[in-house]
């Protein structure tokens, strides 16, 4: 396919729009992090500066209120993700290969869980954890961010168990194969790509949630973005603090995304690589 | 080794499909037998139902003498090649065939002996760390022979497994699997709609056809090739088996003085039987002025034509294979008739010429035009 000059022009020239649009608000943000305060909303925008730390430093160094919450984010999500899988690779077994009645309408059923406002669960939840005395806990936070972890993992799951040939476990089985057997060791690692993809959303979704920890965490148990978020709170929006902590919390999904993407596309194409 | 016996298997799928109806069939101790029959007609859900991955919903099913049916397929000591070959992607040759002895808790090193053994005896041993998807369809092919003879099951079960294959190599397969079979005498049971492979391969053939109620049987006619071939006991087998097909006439027997001669309906042809033919054929009598239905290979035929009797047409189109040559051409009289004769090469007519040709009523078959079945002497 040959195009002329200008339609090459033009589609360079989306392109860059597109740039602009998404990684320029990342980009001011990062930058908002290390500038000078009397720099933050100057028109036209002050593009030369000395970088500062006063911001980072605050978040992360002295007082370093921000510190904890990076390592409290980091337990809550990984706990999501750990107590997610046990329970949705079974389901999604189950969902793929019996023909249990109204199978379709428990996957829409789940769906919809996705589609509810997390606020709307808020006030029943906040009221549920503190009458059996976990609110604050980070259980708490683990077990209602299984509401969203949970209905997504089993649909993706489902879908890379569909993608495994099913005489590949009546193979197994005429071999003498338990259901647990074929589960662990044909069909886990088949579909092992899914597995780390469907973590990776898992762990990116309880990491970004700020909802549920808004309201069941207490001041030790905050995540990042609450931590964020509560700058708003403070006399006067702290922008150099917001933006720091904000990037720091971009930076983990970012990590995992630039290490895991050979699994997110073989993971994502894996119907159609199968010979 | 074992005998494999279905006894009245009957199998109505969840959403009312009537698949198996009425199916009693022994598989003898060492002995390959080949289900055959279109698509659709219950071969796999039979072999499926043999390996305990269906469950029946009328019947029994033995191994050995010992009622299997409530048993699962992995306490059934069977082997299963599919079509697919269903290896296991993530292991290498050597962890396929070692899988299912290690799910029977056999010692390490005895399951080294023999997954070399069967390594050896398919020719696996190049490739015995290789994964499957780095190997040819050949190659995959005996990877589930070897995953199916390493476990000494009492017997196999495969469903079309040289169907994936390209021409040459299912016949090289279809060799070696015979011999395997020779050589291991275990009872096989073997899924194919190819009926060379049916008729090269089994000791004995079962014809299946697919089945509308349950007061019918998918089971047509189970014996060995040359008696499934020379004495089809139904419309349905005698059409499906041969290649080119059968050919069918309506025809009506008439007696003239002392000879007895096949009219065909419409038209003043006729094919006289000789009286020792006719005598032969005891049955005819009771068939004088009725219609029923002649069954003619296309071997039968005879060209030129010696007899005073046969058929009139013209060639439609001819087709020469080098040992074989074929002559097609519509009987006049009978529009839908489509008439396929083998002939010798040397006499092959022009296309579109006038042609007479004989039947040679010692090879033919009769029919009842009601129930389809055979008539014999
Ligand atoms: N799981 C199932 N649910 C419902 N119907 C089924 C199922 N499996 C097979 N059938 C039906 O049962 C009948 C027999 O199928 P089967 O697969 O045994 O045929 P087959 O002889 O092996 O055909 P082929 O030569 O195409 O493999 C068919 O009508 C098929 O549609
Ligand atoms: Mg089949």
């Amino acid at each position: 396919m040959t195009r002329s000059v200008p339609a090459k022009a033009a589609v360079y020239a989306l392109m860059l729009l597109m740039l602009v649009v998404f990684i320029g608000p990342i980009f001011w943000f990062v930058l908002l992090a290390i500038r000078p305060a009397d720099t933050f909303f100057t028109m036209p925008p002050v593009t030369a500066f000395t970088p500062i730390w006063d911001s980072v430093n605050y978040a992360f160094g002295d007082p370093g209120n921000n510190l904890p919450q990076l390592l409290n984010s980091l337990i809550v999500a990984a706990g999501a993700v750990m107590l997610n899988l046990p329970f949705s690779l079974p389901a999604a077994y189950a969902l793929s290969r019996f023909r249990i009645k109204g199978r379709k309408h428990l996957m829409m059923w789940y769906l919809g869980l996705l589609m509810a406002p997390p606020v709307a669960f808020l006030i029943p939840y906040s009221i549920l954890a503190s009458a059996v005395g976990l609110k604050g806990s980070y259980f708490s936070m683990i077990l209602i961010l299984q509401t969203l972890t949970i209905p997504f993992s089993i649909w993706l799951l489902r879908s890379f168990i569909d993608e495994v040939p099913v005489e590949i476990e009546e193979a197994a089985r005429v071999d003498g194969a338990s259901t647990a057997t074929i589960i662990g060791r044909i069909v886990l690692p088949l579909i092992l790509p899914g597995v780390i993809v469907t973590s990776m959303f898992a762990f990116v979704f309880s990491w970004n949630n700020a909802a549920f920890p808004l309201v069941l965490s207490n001041r030790e148990t905050a995540t990042l973005p609450v931590g964020t978020l509560r700058y708003f709170g403070t006399a006067g929006v702290t922008w150099g603090f917001i933006a720091a902590a904000a990037v720091a919390a971009m930076i983990p999904p970012m990590l995992i995304f630039l290490a895991l993407d050979r699994y997110v596309v073989r993971g994502l194409t894996f119907g159609s690589v199968k010979g | 080794m074992a005998t494999l016996s279905f006894q009245s298997v009957g199998k109505r799928f969840g959403d009312g499909t009537l698949a198996l109806s009425r199916v009693d069939l022994d598989v003898k101790d060492g002995e390959f037998l080949v289900l055959v029959g279109p698509s659709g007609c219950g071969k796999s859900t039979l072999l499926r139902s043999a390996a305990g991955l269906e469950t029946l919903t009328e019947g029994r099913i033995a191994i050995g003498g010992r009622d299997v049916t409530d048993l699962g397929p992995g306490d059934r000591d069977i082997a299963m090649v599919f079509q697919n070959y269903a290896l296991y992607p993530h292991m290498d040759v050597y962890e396929n065939m070692a899988f299912g002895l290690g799910q029977r808790k056999i010692p390490k090193d005895i399951i080294r002996q023999k997954v070399e053994q069967a390594a050896r005896t398919l020719d696996l041993m190049p490739y015995i760390h290789k994964k499957p998807g780095t190997l040819s369809g050949g190659q995959r092919q005996r990877v589930a022979m070897g995953r199916a003879i390493v476990r000494d099951p009492q017997c196999f079960l495969m469903d079309e497994p040289l169907s994936n294959l390209d021409a040459k190599l299912r016949v090289q397969m279809r060799a070696e699997l015979k011999l395997l079979n020779a050589r291991l005498g275990v009872t096989t049971l073997y899924v194919t709609h190819d009926q060379v492979e049916a008729m090269t391969m089994g000791d004995r053939v079962a014809v299946l056809r697919p089945v509308s109620d349950e007061s019918q049987s998918n089971l047509q006619q189970c014996a060995a090739p040359r008696e499934l071939y020379e004495k089809p006991v139904n419309l349905f087998v005698a059409g499906f088996i041969g290649s080119p097909a059968m050919n069918f006439i309506t025809v009506r027997p008439v007696r003239k003085g002392k000879t007895l001669r096949c009219t065909i309906a419409g038209t003043d042809m006729t094919l006289p039987l000789t009286p020792q033919q006719a005598a032969a054929r005891p049955f005819l009598d009771q068939w004088i002025d009725r219609d029923l239905i002649l069954g003619v290979r296309p071997e039968a035929f005879l060209y030129p034509n010696p007899t005073s009797g046969g058929l009139r047409s013209e060639v439609l189109i001819t087709e020469m294979t080098g040992a074989d040559a074929y002559v097609f051409f519509e009987l006049r009289g009978t529009a839908s008739n489509r008439i396929t004769a083998r002939i010798d090469p040397r006499h092959l007519p022009e296309r579109g010429a006038a042609l007479e040709i004989g039947v040679d009523m010692e090879r033919v078959h009769f029919f009842d035009p009601g129930s389809g079945l055979a008539l014999r002497g």
